[in-house]
């Protein structure tokens, strides 16, 4: 006897039988070009819908306003992606004892004033606190909701969360009541250099400071993109040694397309220029984990390969 | 299902309990209003163009999709399972409940449990069930269904509410709204805490990636789906979206016609159970894809664009025939438009006999609805279909009304006919339209027809 999952798919294959299929509308959408910047779109939004909304120029500005920030919490559940300078000096407690949850985002949407954060950092410090505090580079925000759902593509964490305002509801009698279940506070922090401290968390907050007077002598953008441009069309293979081949280069973007699933991912040129930035700085970026830890996380296995074969890293 | 079921529960609400309309009618319109606002803030029409045509394309090739999100929600370990109705789903669940040794239930808002009867089942099985979702939460207290997709307690004003907690958990009488949400807050995050197995639905389900995407405001899904050891999820086979790309207009579409937000405060992304090195999360993962009526949907060639519903809930807020009553005059779990065409194919066409008629083919609704549904036009087509069971005056009456309407000299006598007639009988046949009728004043016809007119005073001038 058929189970019920063939009868279901035999219905509605009898349901479609002789029926035109209707294509799919030709390409994804397209979001119009946006003249502000991502970060001040992103902080706009974010405060129009409730979020406390801050930037900070540099980790040293962000620890200085922490500081006085998270005296008035009594305890906090930490995220143990943060490093430690923005870490709140605060006795540790579980999500659901702590007054302050503290998570470090994977990105954040202008367009819709939301922040992205994953499971591998823990869901209940996100959820159980009355007061949320989510850090996120600079470079991480971007202008738009699509830009950050490729990841769902690319061997995402159990669970990833796009977080927007403070928990409400107009339940009851259409009032609005904040931090019904989930935090009545979201704080974010936008913070230039962030993943860089990340990179080298030996290295003190307090001497990073505005990137005006970097010591560095490295030129700004240790990759050439017209170097990644020449690959088009190449096929090279990851560190394991899956075959893959580049198959777009535009302006922001690589496009790869992986031979054995045939599978198209897409990477960024500032994820790709980071690394390379920091490894022209000396961190070392052994291969794909540490690439994903300290520049981007969009199929970390092929734009190091890319950089590796570039000799950059 | 008697005959008369949704007229006489709406005249029942409007007597005797008007604050219902009133309540139900403030908070439809400010929902209406906060659509139109966002609405306007983007580009709404090439939105909806792009996610109708989306979603068409996805059930003219729901098979290959189902199998598809089949297999990438197996690989990271969730379990599939599949059912034909109420009953498998209600089946499944218990097999899933003695497998956890399940005491303690959290849920999500979902609508399709509704349907499925899962909170019945669940405590025929002696398990605790809490619905997490606040207004969820008054209408569970209330013992009564919600009656609105959205807003499910929106029937409730403040002072209902407030005299419910007052009964039901010792609130003092006059409690702000805060202190209520706060004393719901502590009830339920105990629960959440507590309870073995999360249950939800699902918004949208990405064929390509496998991830359940659920959207809402409070962060009750967000814990449902986070803090028991189990998940289950519970998903119509229409719910499926290709690609995670899709889910970018999807999401804003969907908050905007809802509620005017740009996005829903809080949006899940599950891709799988917990994953080794992860702090918390649910071990165990099952999705559960029902039918329950929706092939049969599906194969009705007027009625399957229905299956595109996202359950927005604008066509509610913008059916001025909803606003009298709210949703439990029609005695279903979908109310509004979207409730008058798909109730009756998920469950007994002839169910259209009576919610056919609970609209006034205003075409609002079509006016609002993100995923371009022709709802008036179906519901229309519904009322064709239920003729067949109407009353043979009414029948006849409608008959002869075609026959007169289409033929120029019989139309040309029957009117002259009326005329002479009036004066004698004031309209007589009319009452012979019943219901149809009712609401509308007698016709006064006037003493020289259009025609004649024309003839006499303007053709030849
Ligand atoms: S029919 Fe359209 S407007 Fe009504 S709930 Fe569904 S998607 Fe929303």
């Amino acid at each position: 006897m058929p189970d019920a999952r063939s009868r279901i798919l035999q219905r509605v294959r009898r349901a479609l039988e002789g029926r035109w299929p209707v294509e799919a509308p030709t390409r994804p959408w397209r979001p119009a070009v946006e003249e502000t910047g991502a970060v001040a779109r992103f902080l706009a939004h974010a405060k129009a819908s409730g979020v406390e909304a801050h930037r900070f120029e540099g980790p040293a500005a962000a620890r200085n306003w922490l500081e006085d920030w998270a005296a008035g919490f009594k305890n906090a559940a930490v995220s143990p992606l943060i490093p430690e300078a923005l870490r709140p000096s605060l006795p540790a407690a579980p999500p659901e004892k702590a007054e302050l949850g503290v998570s470090r985002a994977l990105a954040a949407v202008a367009d819709t004033g939301s922040v992205l954060l994953s499971s591998t950092e823990g869901r209940r410090l996100q959820l159980l606190p009355p007061a949320h505090l989510v850090w996120v580079d600079e470079s991480e925000v971007v202008q738009h909701l699509g830009e950050v759902l490729g990841r769902l593509a690319d061997d995402p964490p159990s669970a990833l969360a796009l977080h927007s305002g403070p928990s409400k509801s107009a339940d009851i009698g259409q009032i609005m009541v904040q931090g019904v279940h989930g935090p009545g506070r979201l704080v974010v922090a936008v913070v230039r250099g962030l993943a860089e401290l990340e990179a080298d968390p030996t290295e003190p907050a307090s001497t990073r400071e505005a990137p005006s007077h970097t010591p560095k002598t490295t030129p700004p953008a240790a990759l050439d993109w017209e170097a990644v441009h020449a690959l088009e069309d190449h096929r090279l293979a990851t560190k394991r040694g899956d075959a893959f081949t580049v198959e777009k280069v535009t302006e922001n973007t690589a496009v790869v397309r992986v031979s054995s699933s045939n599978k198209t991912y897409t990477l960024r040129r500032r994820c790709l220029e980071k690394a390379a930035r920091l490894a022209s700085a000396g961190t070392p970026i052994p291969g794909p984990a540490a690439y994903r830890k300290l520049a981007c996380n969009e199929a970390p296995a092929y734009a190091w390969a890319i950089l590796h074969t570039l000799d950059l890293i | 299902m008697a005959a008369k079921g949704y007229k006489a529960a709406a005249r029942r609400t409007l007597e005797h309990a008007p604050e219902v309309r009133e309540a139900v009618t403030r908070a439809t319109l400010h929902f209406d209003r906060n659509r139109e606002r966002a609405y306007g803030e983007v580009e709404a029409e090439a939105w909806r163009d792009w996610a109708a045509a989306t979603k068409r394309h996805t059930l003219s090739r729901l098979d290959r999709y189902l199998l598809e999100a089949e297999r990438n929600l197996t690989a990271p370990g969730t379990e599939v399972h599949w059912a034909e109705d109420a009953k498998d789903a209600q089946r499944i669940l218990q097999e899933l409940v003695e497998r956890y040794g399940v005491r303690r239930v959290v849920k999500g808002k979902s609508m399709l449990s509704e349907e499925l009867g899962v909170n019945e089942h669940l405590e025929r099985l002696g398990v605790e069930v809490f619905e997490t979702d606040l207004g969820e939460y008054i209408i569970q207290l209330a013992g009564e269904p919600p009656s609105h997709i959205v807003g499910p307690a929106i029937h409730k004003g403040l002072e209902e509410i407030r005299a419910l907690f007052h009964e039901r958990l010792g609130t003092p009488p006059d409690a702000s709204p805060e202190t209520l949400a706060a004393v719901a807050r502590r009830v339920l995050r105990e629960a959440f805490l507590t309870a073995d197995m999360g249950i939800s639905g699902a918004n949208f389900v990405v064929a390509e990636t496998g991830t359940v995407v659920l959207v809402e405001n409070e962060g009750n899904i967000r814990l449902t789906t986070s803090t028991p050891r189990v998940h289950v999820v519970f998903v119509g086979i229409e719910k499926l979206l290709p690609r995670a790309r899709d889910l970018e207009v999807f999401l804003q579409l969907l908050a905007r016609a809802a509620t005017g937000q740009k996005i829903g405060t809080f949006v899940s992304l599950i891709n799988g159970p917990r994953r080794e090195g992860e702090p918390d999360g649910p071990e165990h993962l099952h999705v559960i894809f029902v039918d329950n009526g929706r092939t049969s949907v599906l194969a009705d060639r007027e009625m399957h664009e229905a299956l595109s519903c996202i359950r927005c809930g604008a066509c509610l807020n913008a059916c001025p025939v909803y606003r009298q009553t709210g949703g439990h005059a029609y005695g279903q779990v979908y109310s509004g438009p979207i409730g008058i065409v798909l109730t009756p194919g998920l469950k007994d066409p002839r169910l259209a006999e009576d919610l056919g008629y609970a609209c006034s083919l205003c075409t609002a609704c079509a006016d609002v609805c993100p995923v371009r549904i022709p709802l008036p036009k179906q519901i229309l087509t519904w009322r064709v279909r239920s003729t067949k069971h109407a009353p043979a005056t009414e029948r006849l009456a409608f008959e002869g009304y075609a026959e007169v309407m289409t033929r120029p000299r019989f139309y040309r006598l029957s009117s002259k006919l009326l005329r002479l007639t009036a004066p004698l009988t004031g309209a007589p046949w009319l009452p012979v339209l019943g219901a149809w009728a009712a609401g509308h004043g007698a016709l006064e016809p006037s003493p020289k027809s259009f025609r004649e007119i024309w003839e006499e005073e303007l053709d030849g001038a």
